[in-house]
């Protein structure tokens, strides 16, 4: 994996000391960490994007300092969908083409938990795998971005990036090509960030 | 007919306290999602064992299988319902000593403010 590169976990759903990034990125090699508002934060800025939920987006004293996505969770009804969110956290199956592509050009992030798959059926995985290939092709199609994260709610739910890989292999999805769209998906997510079509 | 070498993988795992009590349920648990997910045939080639080492503390477990199928055994890992972690992954007994080694001095010298995490779980 080139250097430049970094491994990405957008959802971790627990507090993170100082020790605890350090150690997540020593043994499970994640570089860039997505926390929700009300985790405690952590004084390595470059690591942390601070994930804040769409209806709260009057949060100001935190906001400053970190890089922050707005996310919602994804309910199938198109009137419920804010104009700013940069991430909708898919927890059910549901049909994806209209959406993705009445949202092409919003370069939404669309984002799928491993920590969900560990409570759903053998069955059910099956699916959720078949499902991902479909939703990948499509994200590909109407130009936005797959996202798989750990949506770990303890340390023991946490991905590390060798299986994050595993899966995406499983997917037949080239991890290369994931990790480099996704650092390119977070780039671009930066506000304030002039872009240059050149 | 030529016949090469089996490559294996050991894989360290480390299990929360609870789980150490118990590491029958990791075999079970793994065999059943691995059988489910990827079937009986990939299941007997993967060759899933645990390897019992005298010298390892009980919160670490050491699995063995075929390195062709490391990829579906570490997806089986992710997915089971348990309070274990991947720590290292290695081709040799050694190496993979090795590395449960840093791995659980790192623990014990940050205790303070790990502790906590490998508490809340």
């Amino acid at each position: 994996m080139a250097k430049n590169r970094n491994i990405i976990d957008l959802s971790i759903g627990f507090s993170l000391t100082q020790e605890t990034l350090s150690f997540i990125k020593k043994f499970f090699s994640i570089d860039v960490m997505g926390i929700y508002y009300s985790s405690a934060l952590s004084t390595d800025k470059d690591s942390i994007v601070l994930r804040i939920e769409n209806t709260k987006q009057d949060i100001t004293t935190i906001k400053q300092n970190y890089f922050y996505l707005y996310y919602q969770d994804f309910k199938e009804n198109l009137d419920n969908i804010y104009s700013n969110t940069d991430i909708f956290t898919i927890n059910d199956f549901f049909n994806p083409k209209n959406l993705l592509r009445k949202l092409t050009g919003k370069n939404i992030g669309f984002e799928f938990m491993v920590s969900k798959l560990r409570y759903l059926s053998t069955s059910q995985v099956g699916r959720w795998f078949s499902y991902m290939k479909y939703f990948y092709g499509l994200c590909k199609r109407y130009g936005h971005q797959l996202i798989i994260s750990s949506g770990a709610k303890n340390i023991f739910e946490l991905t590390s990036s060798r299986v994050i890989n595993s899966i995406l292999d499983r997917l037949e999805v080239s991890s290369t090509e994931y990790w480099a769209d996704l650092n390119q998906w977070l780039s671009r997510k930066k506000r304030g960030m002039i872009y240059d079509s050149l | 007919m030529t016949l090469s070498k089996k490559k294996y993988r050991y894989v360290g795992i480390f299990l929360s306290d609870r789980l150490s009590l118990n590491k029958s349920t990791i075999i079970e648990e793994i065999s059943g999602r691995y059988l489910g997910l990827f079937g009986s045939i990939d299941y007997n080639k993967a060759h899933i064992r645990i390897i019992k080492i005298n010298d390892t503390p009980n919160t670490i477990v050491i699995l063995k299988c075929r390195l062709e199928s490391l990829t579906n055994t570490l997806i089986s890992l992710s997915l089971i319902n348990l309070e274990l972690m991947v720590v290292s992954i290695s081709g040799t007994l050694k190496q993979l000593k090795k590395k449960i080694l840093i791995f659980l001095s790192y623990v014990s010298e940050n205790q303070e403010g790990l502790t906590s995490n490998f508490r809340d779980s």
